[in-house]
This record gives C-alpha cells, sequence and structure tokens, in this order.
C-alpha cells in the first residue's frame, strides 16, 4: 500500500477520508475529532492499557480501544455515545480510585490531563471509600522527582525513554497494582532528558529544579533557542518575573521534534546565576572595577585608537564568537575590518566546524548535506571520528531513531563512546587513524592515483583494521543503498592532520555516490560564524576577500585586502609580542582552547584586552576591559544549526543588570570610534546581512569557490610516537552534561554530573592501583590535573577518556597546539601522559 | 562487597543457554535463575551482571526480575517452602497447615527463620489440586499433605 | 471408556522411549512424514481438534495460517504454563508421558513448517524440566527430534524454556513476550502470532493437551477422531476433580458427559457424606454452579448456557460447609495477585473487589456492598485488555448470583455465618 492511498471511514455519521495505515485514533486526531486518552501518544507505539479511548466499532458488540484498533476501509465508528461515556467514566471513576487528589500542592495541576478529563465528563462517582496510597515521592533522580501514588500508569515514560531516548533508565516493576515506574536504585541510565516529565499526563514525573515555583497559569513562555550545541533546537522558556523558571520542548517544533536533551532542558541555570556581570568594568591601578557603559566604551575606543595609530591596526586581534548571534557576529568581522582595520578574525570554530568547512570548500560542485530528518531516514550512517550521542544529542536521537527503523550503523572511532556503543559494528580504529581511514576508503572508492598508496594492507594495518574491515566499510558506500547513507564527521577527523583533506576526499566519495554526509557541531554557533564572516580570509557568506568591493559598497566602508591571522596564528603573534590589542567577543579561550597554557601566556603579553562575556571568566579576568553581554534568553537574534538552517530568535527576559546584547554593544563602539554603524535595531542587522547573504528556505546560499587540498604522502606519522615517560594515551570526548563554560554554571548540569571522570580500563585501574571513585593525577607535557576514576571494561587498555568541558579537570591543559598545516588549527584530540594516584 | 559479575562457569553456562534463542534478552529468565543462585537473592550485583551479559539496562532487568514470583530481590533462607493457599488446597485445610508452619518455625509468610534454613511463602496453585493440600520446598513437591507429614518433610532440609 | 491421552501413563517407565516405541510410539511421526505437510494439516482438520488451552481454536486453523504467512524461521511454542487454578491435567502427560507431547510437536512442526520450537513450561513444575529434557535428548538420539528427523529433509528443535511464575503468561501473546525476555504482558492484536509471534516470526502457540493428541490422530486418522464424544468438539478431555469430593484426581472422560457423573461417579461424591453446594467447573475464572446444574452436560456450549465456562475443565467442588465469600474472595486474591497492570479496570478493579469481598467476609460489609460489587463488575466488564481481568469478575458474579443471602448474612450479623472455616484469606 502506497504512502498516499486514502480510505473512507465514518465517524459519527459523517464520512470522510483518511491516509491508510493509520489507527482510529490517529485518523480521529487528523479529523478533529477528540477522543479521551492517556496512553496514546503519536510519538509512541500503542499500549492499549488506560482504557480511555474505547469507542464503537460498527460490527463489533464490545467498545474498541481507538488507539490500538487500525483504521480500515468502510468502516463505522461512534465515538461518542451513553455507553461509550459511562465507560469513560468508569475508567476515571477506577483510576481516580485510589488517586492521592492532592492537586493542591502538585506542580501539575490546571495542566493535567487527569484533571482536565475529569472535569470534562463533570459527573464522576468517587465510591471507593477505603484509605487511598500514600503519597510516596522518589527523589533519586537528582533533577526528577517521581511521584508514585500519581501515577496513572500509562506507561508514557518508559515508552519515550526507551523508545525516544533510548536510554531504558525507567522501567515498570513488580506487577499488578503495586506496579511502579521508576529508576532503579543508584541505577545511572538516566541521560536526564526530561522527556519523562513532558510526556507524564499527571504530576507523577516533575522537574525537581522547578519544583512549587509557580502554578502553570503563573508563567508566560518564551521560544527560544538552545545556546548550548549545534543542533538547534527549539526551547520554550517558562519564565515568571523576569526569570527562568523552566524549559520545556515547544511541542514538536523545530528540528529536535519536541525532544531535549540534558543541556536544553536543564542548563540553564547560568541565565539567572548570582555572578552574572551587570555592569562593565574597566582596570584601574591593577585591578577590574565597575564603571558606566560610556566610560567603559570610551576607554575601549580610546585605547584601541591609540594602539592602532601607534602599532598600526595588524596589532590587532579579534575573536568572534562559536556561541554568538549570527548578527554579533556579522558586526564583530564589520567593526574589525572596517573600524580597526585588519582581517585579524576567528573564533573557536577553529578547531572545530572551520576544518570540515574548509574541506567543503576543496570539493567543486553539488555534494548533498544531510538534515536531521535524513538522518533520520537513513537506512546507513557511516560515523568517523564523531560521537553525536554526547555532542550533539538530537542528532545522536535522530541516529537512535534511523537504528529503531532498522538502519545499520558503523561507528570508526578508537573510542568507547555512548554512540559507539549503538552501533552495529563498532571498528576501533588506532587513536589518529581517522584521517589515513578515510584516505584508504578513497583508495577503494575513487580509484585515484594519489590514493592508491593509502589502500596498501601495510596503512590498513597501522589503522588497525584488517583490509577486509576497510572493504566492508567502504561497502556503506557502494551498490543501490549508497543514497540512503548518511557520513557523520566528528572532531576525530576535521582536528586531526590533515583533517580538512580527509574531508573533502570523504566528500569527494558522498558526492560520487549520490550519498549525504553532516559534520557533527560542538558549539550552537560555530557555523553561523563562519558564515557570517567571522574567518580571515573569507567575508560573510564565506565570500573571499577578493569580493570585498562588493561589500564596501553596502558597508561604506573599506575592508582591508590582506588575509588576516587565525586564532592561534594571533595567539603566536601575540607571545611574540606583536599584538597589541586582542578583541575577545563571547569566548574563553584560557579554558576554552586547547593548550590552556600556552594561551594564558600569549595573553599575557598583550597589553590591552577587551573581554565581552556573561561571566568573569578565567579570559576575563586578564582582560582590560570586561563588558556585560546579555545571555541567549535576554536578546534576539540567529543562530545557524549544524544543518545549516538559519534559525531567529526574540528576548524573551529582560538582560541581567546592565547587560547588553553584543551587537548593541559593537554598534555603540563603532560610533565611540568615528565609524559608526547605522543599525538602530538587530532587524536592520538582519536584514544587511540577508541583503548581501541570500536565505533560501532558512539556508545561506554561500559562495562555495574551490580550495585546493594536496594530500598528505602515507609518510606522514598519523599517530601519537612512543614515548615510555607518558605510556597513556588520553583521548579526549564530549559529555552530555558539559559544554562551555555556562554549563558549569547551571545547576542542573552539576546536578546531573557533578565532576569529570577519566574513564579506564581495568587493567589500568590496577596497573596504578586505583579503583572507582579514587583520584588520580594526570600529567602530560604541558600540564597537569587531578581526577577521578571510573573503571570501564570497554574502554580499550592502554587509553583514557576524558571529556572536554568540566571545569574541575580540563584535559585541555593537557592538549598540545601543534597547528596543521591546512587549517592552522591546533590538531589536539588525544595527549601522551603519565597517571599517578594521589 | 563482590564483584557485580558472573563466576566463570556461570558465563559460560549463560553462553550455552543464550545459544538456545536468538537473541541474548531471551535468555533473560534462565539468566536471572542462575544470578538469584549465584548471588543469593536477585539484589544490585546480580542485576548489574545480568545486564552486562544481556546486553539489556539494569532497569530494564528489575523490571523483568520484579515481574515474577519465582525472583527475590532480597536474601532468602536455604530452603524455600511454597505453601500453595488457592482454592482447593484452602479447602482441604491449607489455612491449619499454615498455621502449623508458623508456629513450628515461629515465622510468618514471607519470612526467613532465623537460622536461615527456611523461607515460608505462600504459592498460587501449584498444579496439584487433586492431592490437596500441596507444597513445594525447593524443587520438591509434596502431596497430601498433614502436620505430622509436614514435621517428618521439614527434618529432610538442612 | 478407552484412554487415548493418557492410556500410557500407568505403564512402568512409561517416561522412556523403549516404553513408548513399544506402544505406538513416533508411529504418527512416521506416517506424518510420509504425507505432504499440507496433508497433515488436513488430516487434523478432518479430526476437528480444538484447542485445550482455553479458547477450543481449531488447531489445524491455526496452522493453516501460519504456513500461509511467507516468513521464516516459524516457531511452534508449546503452552505449558497450566496456571488456571485447579488445573494439573498438562502435567499428567509431560509427566507421564512426555513423548506424546515431543511426537505431537514435531508433527504440528512438520505441518505448518516450523523449524524450532519452545516449551514455555510454568515455573513451579521445576522437576518436569529434567523429564522434558531427558525424554527429549533420547528422541534426538533415536533420530525423531533435530537435524533430517527420520532421513527426512525436515528438522526441527525443541527446547524447554522455564516460566518464572506469572499466571498471565499462559494467555498466548504474554507467553510470547514473557519468551522474548520481557515483562509477560498481553500484547495488541492484530497482528496475530500467527504472522507476528515470537522474534517477530509466524508463532503456533498450543496447548499441550492438544498436541498430545496430535500422534493419535494421524496414527488412527482424523474420522476417528471427529467420532469421539462431542461432534463439535471432539475427543476426550483430562478432567482435574479436586475439592470436597471422595476420590480427587485426574480423568480422561469423553465430551458431554454430566457434571453428576464425574462429581458422583468418577469422583465417589462428596466427602463425609456432606451436602454439595457449589461447583466451578473450568478454573478459577468460571463462574460457579450449583446442585441444579448436576446435570449440565460437560462440553462448551452447555456450560455457557448454563451461565459459566468450561475453560480448562478444571473442577472444584465444595461442599456445605464452605463459605463462599471465602472462596471468591480466595480468588479475587488470585486475580490481584496475577492481573499485569497494564489495563485499568483489571489493576484498579481487581483490587477494589478484594477490598470489599475481605470487607464484606471479615463482618465489616456495608449494605450497599453487595450492589457495588455488583456494579464493579459492570464497570470492569467488557473493558479489559486482555481476557484474566473479565476472568476475575467470574467468583464474584456466581458468588452473588447463587449467595447473595449468604453474603447478606455476613453484613448483618457482622461475621461469617458459617461454623466451619476452611477458606484462608
Ligand atoms: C489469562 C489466560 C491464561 C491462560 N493460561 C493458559 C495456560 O496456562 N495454558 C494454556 O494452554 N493456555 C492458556 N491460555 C490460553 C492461551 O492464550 C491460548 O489460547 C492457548 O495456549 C492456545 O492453545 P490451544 O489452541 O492449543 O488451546 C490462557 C489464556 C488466558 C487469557
Ligand atoms: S530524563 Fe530521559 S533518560 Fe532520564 S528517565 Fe526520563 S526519559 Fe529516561
Ligand atoms: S509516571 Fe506519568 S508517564 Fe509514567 S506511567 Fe505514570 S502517569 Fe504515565
Ligand atoms: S544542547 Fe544541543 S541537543 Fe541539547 S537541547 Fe541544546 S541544541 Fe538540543
Ligand atoms: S486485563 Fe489488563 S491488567 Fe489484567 S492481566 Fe490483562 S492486560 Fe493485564
Ligand atoms: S489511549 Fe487508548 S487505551 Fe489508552
Ligand atoms: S490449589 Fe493448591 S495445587 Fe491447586
Amino acid at each position: 500500500m502506497s504512502g498516499n492511498d486514502l480510505i473512507n471511514v465514518t465517524f459519527n455519521d459523517k464520512a470522510y477520508q483518511v491516509p491508510a495505515g493509520l489507527s482510529v485514533i490517529q485518523a480521529a486526531d487528523r479529523l478533529g475529532i477528540c477522543i479521551p486518552r492517556f496512553c496514546y501518544m503519536e510519538k509512541l507505539s500503542p499500549l492499549g492499557g488506560c482504557r480511555m479511548c474505547l469507542i464503537t466499532v460498527q460490527g463489533i458488540p464490545k467498545l474498541q480501544t481507538a488507539c490500538t484498533t487500525p483504521a480500515r476501509d468502510g468502516m463505522v465508528v461512534i465515538t461518542e455515545s451513553e455507553e461509550i461515556n459511562e465507560a469513560r467514566k468508569a475508567m476515571l471513576e477506577l483510576q481516580l480510585a485510589q488517586h492521592p487528589l492532592d492537586c493542591f500542592h502538585c506542580d501539575k495541576a490546571t495542566r493535567c490531563d487527569l484533571q482536565d478529563l475529569t472535569y470534562l465528563f463533570g459527573d464522576i462517582q468517587h465510591r471507593y471509600d477505603f484509605p487511598r496510597k500514600e503519597l510516596e515521592t522518589i527523589y533519586e533522580n537528582p533533577l526528577i522527582e517521581r511521584n508514585l501514588a500519581r501515577c496513572v500508569h500509562c506507561e508514557r515514560c518508559i515508552r519515550v525513554c526507551e523508545e525516544i531516548q533510548g536510554a531504558d533508565a525507567i522501567s515498570a516493576s513488580r506487577r499488578g497494582r503495586p506496579t511502579e515506574m521508576r529508576e532503579i536504585p543508584g541505577g545511572g541510565e538516566c541521560q536526564h532528558c526530561g522527556h519523562c516529565i513532558d510526556v507524564c499526563p499527571v504530576g507523577a514525573n516533575l522537574d525537581r529544579l522547578f519544583s512549587h515555583r509557580g502554578r502553570p497559569f503563573q508563567m508566560e513562555a518564551g521560544g527560544s533557542i538552545c545556546p548550548y550545541c549545534g543542533c538547534g533546537c527549539t526551547l520554550s522558556l517558562n519564565t515568571r518575573e523576569g526569570r527562568i523558571m523552566r524549559v520545556w520542548p515547544r511541542g514538536h517544533e523545530g528540528v529536535n521534534h519536541g525532544s531535549l536533551c540534558a543541556r536544553g532542558r536543564f542548563g540553564w541555570g547560568f541565565v539567572n546565576h548570582p555572578e552574572r556581570l551587570a555592569r562593565p568594568r574597566i582596570k584601574k591601578n591593577g585591578q577590574l572595577v565597575e564603571v558606566d557603559w560610556d566610560e567603559a566604551l570610551l576607554f575601549v575606543a580610546t585605547r584601541l585608537e591609540k594602539i592602532i595609530r601607534e602599532h598600526g591596526a595588524q596589532s590587532v586581534g579579534g575573536l568572534g564568537s562559536a556561541r554568538a548571534t549570527d548578527e554579533a557576529n556579522y558586526l564583530f568581522q564589520r567593526f574589525m575590518r572596517c573600524v580597526v582595520g585588519n582581517n585579524n578574525i576567528d573564533s573557536s570554530a577553529r578547531f572545530g566546524y572551520t576544518a570540515g568547512l574548509m574541506g567543503r570548500l576543496g570539493v567543486a560542485g553539488e555534494v548533498r548535506e544531510a538534515t536531521l530528518d535524513d538522518v533520520r531516514r537513513a537506512a546507513r550512517l557511516l560515523v568517523i571520528g564523531a560521537d553525536p550521542v554526547e555532542t550533539n544529542p538530537i542528532l545522536g536521537l535522530a541516529m537512535k531513531a534511523a537504528i529503531r527503523r532498522g538502519a545499520t550503523v558503523v561507528v570508526a572511532d578508537p573510542r568507547t563512546t555512548l554512540t559507539s556503543r549503538w552501533a552495529s559494528q563498532h571498528l576501533r580504529i588506532r587513536p589518529g587513524s581517522e584521517v589515513p581511514l578515510i584516505l584508504a576508503l578513497g583508495g577503494r572508492l575513487l580509484k585515484e592515483k594519489e590514493l592508491s598508496a593509502f589502500s596498501t594492507d601495510n596503512l590498513v594495518t597501522r589503522i588497525g583494521l584488517t583490509t577486509d574491515a576497510v572493504a566492508d566499510l567502504a561497502g556503506m558506500l557502494e551498490g543501490e543503498g549508497a543514497q540512503q547513507t548518511v557520513v557523520l564527521v566528528g572532531r576525530g577527523v576535521t582536528q586531526a592532520p590533515y583533517g580538512a583533506s580527509a574531508v573533502a576526499t570523504l566528500l569527494r566519495i558522498v558526492a560520487s555516490r549520490r550519498a549525504s554526509y553532516l559534520l557533527t557541531v560542538d558549539r550552537n554557533n560555530e557555523r553561523g560564524s563562519c558564515e557570517a564572516g567571522v574567518l580571515p580570509d573569507r567575508l560573510p557568506g564565506l565570500a573571499p576577500l577578493s569580493e570585498r568591493e562588493r561589500f564596501e559598497k553596502v558597508w561604506g566602508q573599506k575592508v582591508p585586502e590582506q588575509p588576516g591571522l587565525s586564532a592561534y596564528e594571533m595567539l603566536q603573534a601575540a607571545r611574540e609580542g606583536k599584538l597589541r590589542a586582542f578583541y575577545i567577543m563571547g569566548e574563553n579561550p584560557v579554558e576554552d582552547f586547547p593548550d590552556t597554557g600556552f594561551v594564558e601566556q600569549a595573553l599575557s603579553s598583550v597589553e590591552f584586552i577587551i573581554v565581552q562575556d556573561l561571566f568573569m571568566t578565567p579570559t576575563a579576568v586578564m582582560a582590560d576591559v570586561v563588558l556585560p553581554s546579555a545571555s541567549f534568553a535576554e536578546k534576539a537574534g540567529q543562530f545557524t544549526n549544524l544543518e545549516g538552517q538559519v534559525q531567529s530568535y526574540t528576548a524573551v527576559i529582560p538582560p541581567v543588570g546592565e547587560a547588553r546584547p553584543d551587537a548593541r554593544i559593537l554598534v555603540e563602539l563603532s560610533r565611540k570610534m568615528g565609524k559608526g554603524f547605522p543599525h538602530k535595531n538587530i532587524l536592520e542587522v538582519r536584514e544587511e546581512m540577508n541583503g548581501l547573504v541570500p536565505l533560501q528556505e532558512s539556508k545561506r546560499q554561500l559562495s562555495a569557490n574551490g580550495l585546493s587540498h594536496t594530500v598528505p604522502g602515507p609518510e606522514v606519522q598519523w599517530g601519537p610516537i612512543e614515548d615510555s615517560d607518558f605510556p597513556y594515551l588520553l583521548l579526549t570526548t564530549a559529555s552530555l552534561y558539559r559544554n562551555g563554560a555556562e554549563s558549569n554554571l547551571a545547576v542542573g548540569l552539576l546536578k546531573g554530573q557533578e565532576k569529570a571522570a577519566l574513564r579506564l580500563h581495568p587493567a589500568d585501574a590496577e596497573s596504578v592501583s586505583v579503583s572507582e571513585g579514587d583520584s588520580v593525577i594526570v600529567t602530560s607535557k604541558t600540564g597537569e590535573i587531578q581526577v577521578s576514576v571510573r573503571v570501564d571494561d570497554e574502554i580499550a587498555p592502554g587509553t583514557l577518556q576524558l571529556a572536554e568541558g568540566f571545569a574541575d579537570a580540563n584535559p585541555r591543559t593537557l592538549l598540545g597546539h601543534a597547528l596543521d598545516p591546512v587549517t592552522r588549527a591546533p590538531m589536539a584530540r588525544y595527549v601522551q601522559v603519565k597517571m599517578r594516584k594521589i | 562487597m563482590a564483584p557485580a559479575v558472573f563466576a566463570a562457569e556461570t558465563l559460560n553456562k549463560i553462553e550455552e543457554i543464550m545459544a538456545r534463542y536468538p537473541t541474548r534478552r531471551a535468555a533473560i529468565l534462565p539468566v536471572l535463575y542462575l544470578a538469584q543462585e549465584e548471588f543469593g537473592c536477585v539484589d544490585d550485583r546480580a542485576l548489574m551482571a545480568a545486564s552486562k551479559v544481556l546486553g539489556v539496562s539494569k532497569a530494564d532487568v528489575y523490571g523483568v526480575a520484579t515481574y515474577y514470583s519465582m525472583f527475590e530481590t532480597k536474601p532468602f533462607g536455604r530452603n524455600v517452602i511454597h505453601l500453595c493457599d488457592n482454592l482447593a488446597c484452602s479447602l482441604l485445610g491449607a489455612e491449619s497447615l499454615q498455621d502449623h508452619l508458623e508456629r513450628k518455625l515461629e515465622i510468618q509468610m514471607g519470612q526467613t527463620t532465623t537460622d536461615g534454613r527456611f523461607t515460608l511463602k505462600n504459592a498460587e496453585c501449584l498444579g496439584a489440586c487433586a492431592q490437596a493440600p500441596v507444597m513445594l520446598v525447593n524443587d520438591d513437591f509434596y502431596e497430601g499433605l498433614t502436620d505430622a507429614k509436614i514435621d517428618e518433610i521439614l527434618a529432610k532440609y538442612e | 471408556m478407552e484412554k487415548i491421552l493418557l492410556n500410557r501413563v500407568h505403564l512402568k517407565n512409561s517416561r522412556s522411549i523403549d516404553v513408548y516405541l513399544a506402544h505406538d510410539g513416533y508411529k504418527g511421526l512416521k506416517k506424518a512424514l510420509g504425507m505432504t505437510p499440507q496433508q497433515v494439516v488436513d488430516e487434523v482438520k478432518l479430526s476437528n481438534l480444538r484447542g485445550r488451552g482455553g479458547a477450543g481454536f481449531p488447531a489445524a486453523m491455526k496452522w493453516g495460517f501460519a504456513a500461509a504467512d511467507p516468513k521464516q524461521p516459524k516457531y511452534l511454542l508449546c503452552n505449558a504454563d497450566e496456571g488456571e487454578p485447579g488445573t494439573c491435567k498438562d502435567r499428567q502427560i509431560m509427566e507421564g508421558d512426555p513423548h506424546e507431547l515431543i511426537e505431537g510437536m514435531v508433527i504440528a512442526g512438520y505441518a505448518f513448517g516450523a523449524e524450532h520450537s519452545y516449551i514455555y513450561l510454568r515455573a513451579e513444575y521445576p522437576k518436569v524440566v529434567s523429564i522434558l529434557e531427558t525424554a527429549i535428548a533420547e528422541a534426538e538420539a533415536r533420530g525423531y527430534l533435530g537435524a533430517n528427523i527420520l532421513g527426512s529433509d525436515f528438522s526441527f528443535s525443541i527446547r524447554v524454556h522455564r516460566g518464572a511464575g506469572a499466571y498471565i503468561c499462559g494467555e498466548e501473546t504474554a507467553l510470547i513476550e514473557s519468551l522474548e525476555g520481557k515483562r509477560g504482558q498481553s500484547r495488541i492484536k492484530p497482528p496475530f502470532p500467527v504472522n507476528v509471534g515470537v522474534f517477530g516470526l509466524p508463532t503456533v502457540v498450543n496447548n499441550v493437551e492438544t498436541l498430545a493428541n496430535v500422534p493419535h490422530i494421524l496414527l488412527k486418522g482424523g474420522a476417528w477422531f471427529a467420532g469421539i464424544g462431542s461432534p463439535k468438539c471432539p475427543g476426550t478431555r483430562i478432567i482435574s476433580l479436586a475439592g470436597h469430593v471422595n476420590k480427587p484426581g485426574y480423568y480422561e472422560l469423553p465430551m458431554g458427559i454430566t457434571f453428576r457423573e464425574v462429581i458422583y461417579e468418577y469422583g465417589g461424591g462428596i466427602r463425609g457424606g456432606r451436602k454439595l453446594k457449589a461447583f466451578i467447573p473450568g478454573g478459577a475464572s468460571a463462574s460457579c454452579l450449583v446442585p441444579e446444574h448436576l446435570d449440565v452436560q460437560m462440553d462448551y456450549d452447555a456450560v455457557a448456557a448454563a451461565g459459566s465456562m468450561l475453560g480448562s475443565s478444571a473442577m472444584t467442588v465444595m461442599d456445605d460447609t464452605t463459605c463462599m465469600v471465602k472462596v471468591a474472595a480466595r480468588l479475587m486474591r488470585f486475580f490481584v495477585h496475577e492481573s499485569c497492570g497494564k489495563c485499568t479496570p483489571c489493576r484498579e478493579g481487581t483490587e477494589w473487589l478484594l477490598k470489599l469481598l475481605d470487607r464484606i467476609e471479615g463482618g465489616e460489609g456495608k449494605l450497599g456492598d453487595i450492589d457495588m460489587l455488583r456494579e464493579l463488575c459492570g464497570l470492569i466488564s467488557g473493558k479489559t485488555f486482555c481476557p484474566l481481568g473479565e476472568g476475575a469478575l467470574g467468583p464474584v458474579q456466581g458468588t452473588v448470583k447463587y449467595f447473595e443471602d449468604e453474603y447478606r448474612a455476613h453484613i448483618e450479623q457482622k461475621c461469617c455465618p458459617l461454623k466451619e472455616r476452611h477458606v484462608r484469606q
């Protein structure tokens, strides 16, 4: 039966046509006919347990459940009758029999399906005259309370946790009336996505961060976009009196289809954090003191002008932000180019999205970029050097949805990750072999001379695979099914030596097989910052500097011709004393960039540092001026997600203190420096940008002209060189619970996981005599950290895995910063370390 | 605390059992029986061990283990007495046999003797109604029970 | 009357394959393998063998559905969960004549093209596991089971799968869920097991007694079987007779015999010469009947007409010392314990019913409680997900119908009006 066949059905004596393949309740929902329910939910498999959706099907004497009955051609259905009404009232009386009826202090009251349906039917009897179940609330989960007595046993939470989140963290335990929907004590399987809170029709699963902060009608809800990762999920911020109280998905809207991850759901705590910067500060006598905006901006303008006058425009560096809005980034690059007068513009996307982008620019012609929906529908997924389940959890859910539909997933990664645990096949390649692996695939699939050296058995062995395994992997991109293959590429590739060249090769394979690809993107607006022109050699829309005339015309200001320095080149220059001023908008390099020691040292040689941020980050501490910026919830703007979707949002609450949106700060500063931008509001900025870089179906029309990549020779050293002083290899990973400095200040995420954990194989734990929970000191050539261990026999012996993002044990302190010849970004996914017990 | 893994011997047995089914998960009941034997009951360690070999989440294993009457999440006695008290056995005196057992062992239904020798449990119909009243001690069936017969039977169990 | 199913159980070493072979064993299989699978289905169709697990579905029809589904491999599941209180018929076959079951399974597998099978055995029969496994090993060793049975192209395996104590797992879809390693709860139908059964593949679930009939049908012909007992449901049934009779036991009898004959002739009458008060004709879910029903014939329709059901043909007989409120409460406790909890009416309703029954029995009932029992049955009836919840109403409906006075006496006298009490709460 094809998807668009229609069938004839009769509902309550009226004839309709509905698509074939629906259940009766789905048909009714599409026709706007209301059938009450507790257990049914469109996105979940049917259960048929609550018996609220009872209906009459002509020809069948017994009432049927609409959620489990397929709609058939010619079916005659009655959804309202005396008998049906009585049956539904019977179900309600039975549900209410033992319900604690403690609506007075239930957070769900007035948004509760049990209340609503009872109210709807009006005259439900209450004949149960035995003691009711005692309230029993379980607080085993740090973020979710479970009120067992309020549960109506609809099992939505269990199904959503299994079928959508794939966590299987809650189950029904015991049986019959004593059945309880809960996690097991100390279960630790919950990923704190909060789905189980959303789907609960009653107040049985509740958000503990919210607990009693207001009745639903006292809340205001404002749509927004999640500020953490590149998925760009649509959020609904529930606020009261200008403060965020809780976060929900916004119905089924957005790329996330009603799902969120722990960060999106519980990571909002930084917004109203007491340590938020409320007023500008400038350094006076070695102390950062609060001043008003005017003084701060004047101070910046004067100092910058002086440095430019005395040392030339080239002596100023600028970091835009992989987290700030498209508009702020757009204005930032315009500020650097037109007001300061150089192209020294970059961001932390340098060691993330940028390498992938450079790879893409190295391929002429069409390469199909996948959307999240394409991933959901994919028949095969090839995941190389990526862990979407942790870096981009909603992409992870899309992958799980594909798996549930039967997709084959092959993961090539040296690490054991939440993603590799879902794979049909996990190819544990040697650390650092992502690039040669791709080149070996190229050797097989592209049959090009330069690549042929990579398909030799010898090289394949160095990757840590057999030739057969590489052949199997290549098979994912062969045959009819290849069009249904999506290749997911992560930092294991983009942050490796020649990562950009490898991406280019991979995309040429993808293009030749009509497959599609998607890059995982750690920070929410890496892609938007690049497309807004925060790159030393590209203007907005990725236009090369040679096209600058077009921009100059619109801006009425000159754009320098010489490409600028990339992030680490600027840091290098700073260390050599060549950079006098550094404008850092919404980046925290001292914590967030690989080789933090080097970064700190470089910055300490800079005469004048401007930091624009929400908090007094370790970078801000080094600044001469700190400008408080508004958080995502407090301003309007656009983020561009990993698919390239440009998504706009508006302010939901007023900024904390005197904090201002980045874009406004830049406009005002430009005026103070005598080269004032004309924009009166964010929409004018957006309009100007869209004029230069048109949007089509909310994706930017980019100037994707070619870069050329040289394929590295097979003689390149791919993996680490053994070093007996540093016998372990620390591989960096990502964590669901951290993503940037803000995440370390979000109470919800701290509750989700308080501290970093070093995961290692039992044999390695034994060799330094530590067991679960003990602390170790891990030392590399560049730094040292202290961290507690988690023993996991699925971690490859000799390797240690530590997630980036935890402020308490930051692997970036240990990483080096050797720069890739192509991207000029640090090649820093792993580092050799030694380890000792404390 | 003993580690949450099965002994090597049990693991071999489990692999053998798993070969009988097309999915690992299908072996959950036999694995839980083995876990209960090895760990004394289906406690946290048993759940963890079972979850690992089966590739099923701990919560799911717990959900299954608590669904079925044969699994105990708390430690129990060396010998388990299942006294049937469903209708046919009740009609023929299961009630007074229960009194007798409770008095003799000095415990109530659901409890374990202080020396850990016996755990006393009610059972639903044991499928021997025609020989009622009956009980199951571990794997052994006893029919047509009387107080005296019970005394004799219990003496056989250490 | 000649026995069919239990005709070997009294022999010495009745379980051994040698004894089995010496008494017509595996002759049905040999004959079947000489026929096409379709011919085997047709022969069983001719016999009109109907399922003995309770629902009475024609066996050949089920096999035909599964055979018609193109998916491979197919599974046969033998339902040996025997959990209906009062029932112990399947156990007689498995303990006394396991090869009869094995032979029946192999023939059934051949008939609809199954390769694998499991015997889902109730947890409370631990000793039967080894009996079955021994018999399976014997059959394998002699080539009646395993690869290329008796030199044919047909291969078939049998594994014993021990349940873990949940009555609902006797319901075929719950059994399938349980076998897949889940909480054994009934599934939504359609799809039916014959199309999407265990591990998503076509599956036939048959009761032990159903399958044990198959070798006899093959050996002696479908027509022979169809001529035994009642034409609508031919063959014999193993009746489990328990309670206050002089000779409780298992009696293999042709359908159509009266309850009077069963209780007074085979069962030797009521113990101690007492008076019959009530009897349950077909397991715990069946509403009780009273002496006026003694001449009702034991067949599905006649018992249904009398307001009860034949179910698993497990009879429990009660004399005049029995408190019927307590009987109802005891059976309700069983259903409360066994309700899987999935659906609202059964989960919430059975517990409420039990609380009412306990209150009445304990002398604390209110006058409205009897009406409440009836109304509560009305709230539940017709709305449960699976038949367990509906079955749970049987004990209340029967006792309230025939013994309302006894209920009322409990409430008015604030205690049980009967002196002797047998049934524990
Ligand atoms: C609550 C419930 C319990 C059941 N228990 C059993 C059982 O213990 N044994 C059995 O063979 N069938 C039982 N059945 C019937 C099965 O669902 C199924 O109809 C039967 O196994 C089919 O086999 P048959 O066609 O050979 O009778 C039960 C059904 C229900 C609803
Ligand atoms: S928060 Fe998510 S992972 Fe945790 S129990 Fe709820 S649904 Fe499952
Ligand atoms: S906790 Fe909520 S969602 Fe889960 S079963 Fe209970 S009522 Fe349903
Ligand atoms: S962190 Fe990413 S996946 Fe999680 S809610 Fe935010 S945008 Fe979505
Ligand atoms: S009637 Fe409902 S609660 Fe009862 S056993 Fe069936 S599905 Fe479970
Ligand atoms: S909505 Fe259909 S049974 Fe619950
Ligand atoms: S009632 Fe006790 S064995 Fe059946």
